[in-house]
């Protein structure tokens, strides 16, 4: 579903390139749930920009749902974007004057569609993460964990065919960070939603059906110790 | 619906930054007052000038004369400016007049003008009770009296329980044998008529051997050229005595007049406006380029969630609009009330059309939107990951 074929790209820094993703290849499958991992600075948030077509690699060919989209304008990877693809950030990224399903609603305002149709499907999604009865409170009247889910429900919105979490539980204490986890395995579970995560964490990596590493600028299937 | 979104949003955020927009305002609602107050004014001026029209006529000379020697030279010019009519064939009716300001009973000022019958004629004064004044009453001390007469004299009686009334105006004591309806002030004369007490010319030369009668009103014939005959008039009456200084004033001169009186402000309003305006949007570009920066991370989510460029610009740009819009409206408010406050120092006719209104408000959406450019291109051309990553 998502194709990633010899993708490199490097940072200018100073009068050196900096090369951060080195040819690397990635395929994932429909309803796949897998998780990168790496040290800091290993290029992971480099990556997850690019799979979610925010930042252009120096080279390589990408592929979604079968269409290259290696050479779109701006605008149709805008709309890519809002279409194909959701976002979970470890600081949440909620707008803080926005209530919770305001926030939800998001990817659905660029759609064009219908404020209320905007309402009814942001506040299904709010149920289903747990959360319908905080649907017009504000973020700072949420805990982290409540956050968090207000912006999964943000990602699942508009029925994206990958979710792209970049440290989703980072930002958690261990038990909301499980929480969150448990969510992730059953939107993954019962709606064969594909799951990208980026983590440091162990515990998260384990409960995703396959684990990659991110090694000098690509991904193997083993850690280098 | 989209942009039901984006002015909510844009209501939101100005209304949590509500100091800081306010200040911005001051600049752009200045520059709005000033277009609306420059063109009600000029709307005031124009109205004013059609109004001496209408009260006078186009066709009315105002003649004063200014003597520079003797008392009975002045006197013989009386006899010269009644006559002019018999003179010269395009005077049709030529009313001359004198006018003495007098102390009435209570204290209040009031005017005594002794004047021809021909004067309500000429100035289209309307009886509201009792008769004119006529040639045939001759040194009587009979009075014609202006609308507010009454009310200065501190009279409370019905018109018409005024005629035959005897007042005391100044040294002299008059029968009251008519009283006027409210009619518009001679402004070439400075003479308001709801103030004034009319004899008869007779009458003041008999009792005051001082008197002069400096001014006329003139009404020119319909088949001749009112600056012509002002022209004949000057010849005529200098041919007559050159120790005369005259001058007259027509409408057309008056209304250039009025024109001038208002040049300046008209000048002076539009350097405002323009300044201002630009003042304004300078700073409404600042507070958007402020408000861009600070949101940097807002744009960013935005873009990652699927807003084109052009999403991104059209929000920056209708909240700068709604920024201005709110300018406007404050605009609007100064400019009424300046222009209710220079009506009233001139004792104008207030006016308000609707259309200032409206170019104001197309000039506070056109300055959001010419200022607000530049922030709103500047947000959509924000790299997404920069403005992603920024705190």
């Amino acid at each position: 579903m998502l194709k990633l074929t010899n993708i490199s790209k490097s940072f200018c820094s100073g009068h050196t390139q900096l090369p951060i993703l080195n040819n690397l290849s990635l395929s994932v499958a429909k309803g796949e749930m897998l998780a990168v991992m790496g040290r800091s600075g290993s290029g992971k948030t480099t990556l997850m920009n690019i799979a979610g077509l925010l930042d252009h690699p120096d080279s390589g060919e990408f592929e979604l749902n079968g269409r290259s989209i290696t050479h779109m304008p701006d605008n149709e990877l805008s709309q890519v974007r809002n279409e194909s693809i959701g976002f979970v950030f470890q600081s949440f990224h909620l707008m803080p004057r926005l209530c919770a399903w305001e926030n939800v609603a998001i990817p659905l305002l660029y759609r064009g569609i219908s404020e209320q149709e905007q309402k009814r499907r942001s506040l299904a999604m709010l149920a289903k993460v747990g959360l319908a009865e905080r649907a017009e409170h504000k973020p700072n009247a949420l805990s982290g964990g409540q956050r968090q889910r207000v912006a999964i429900a943000r990602a699942l919105v508009g029925e994206p065919s990958l979710i792209l979490a970049d440290e989703p539980t980072g930002a958690l204490d261990p038990q909301v960070a499980q929480e969150i986890m448990e969510l992730f395995l059953t939107l993954n579970r019962e709606e064969r939603i594909t799951l990208v995560i980026i983590t440091h964490d162990p515990r998260v990596a384990a409960q995703c059906h396959r684990t990659l590493y991110m090694q000098s600028g690509k991904l193997s299937t083993e850690p280098r110790v | 619906m989209i942009l039901k979104a984006y002015v909510r949003e844009a209501w939101r955020s100005l209304i949590a930054t509500k100091q800081r927009t306010l200040l911005a305002l001051i600049g752009i609602s200045i520059g709005i007052g000033a277009v609306i107050s420059m063109v009600a004014i000029g709307q005031m001026v124009s109205n004013e000038a059609l109004r001496q029209f209408r009260s006078l006529g186009s066709n009315l000379i105002t003649l004063s004369l200014y003597d520079i020697s003797t008392q009975q030279l002045t006197f013989r010019s009386t006899r010269n400016t009644a006559e002019l009519h018999q003179r010269l064939s395009c005077v049709e009716l030529s009313a001359p007049l004198s006018t003495q300001g007098v102390t009435l009973d209570r204290g209040m000022n009031g005017t005594l003008a002794s004047v021809s019958s021909e004067f309500f004629t000429l100035t289209k004064a309307k009886l509201a009770a009792g008769r004119q004044l006529s040639h045939f009453d001759g040194a009587k001390p009979y009075v014609v009296i202006g609308a507010h007469v009454p009310e200065l004299l501190g009279l409370s009686a019905t018109t018409n329980a005024l005629i035959g009334q005897r007042i005391k105006v100044g040294q002299h004591h008059f029968t009251v044998i008519g009283a006027l309806t409210e009619s518009p002030d001679i402004s070439t004369l400075n003479l308001s008529i709801n103030t004034s007490i009319f004899t008869t010319l007779d009458y003041i030369k008999k009792r005051d051997k001082q008197v002069s009668f400096h001014h006329a009103l003139i009404k020119v014939g319909e088949n001749f050229d009112i600056e012509v005959c002002e022209r004949q008039i000057h010849q005529h009456l200098y041919i007559l005595n050159d120790r005369v200084h005259v001058n007259t004033v027509t409408a057309k001169q008056l209304l250039e007049q009025m024109r001038e009186q208002t040049e300046l402000l008209d000048i002076m309003l539009a350097m405002i406006a323009g300044i201002s305006l630009l003042l304004g949007g300078v700073g409404i570009m600042n507070i958007m380029l402020m408000s861009v920066t600070e949101r940097k991370q807002e744009i960013g989510i935005r873009r990652a969630m699927g807003a084109k460029q052009q999403d991104i610009r059209s929000q920056f740009l209708i909240e700068s609009i709604c920024l201005c819009v709110i300018g406007g409206v404050m605009g609007v408010l100064i400019g009424v009330g300046a222009s209710y406050a220079v009506s009233s120092f001139y004792h104008w006719v207030y006016l308000m059309p609707i259309y200032p209104i409206v170019l104001g408000s197309c000039v506070s959406i056109l300055t959001g939107i010419c200022f607000g450019f530049i922030p709103a291109n500047h947000a959509a051309k924000l790299d997404p990951i920069d403005a992603l990553q920024c705190d």
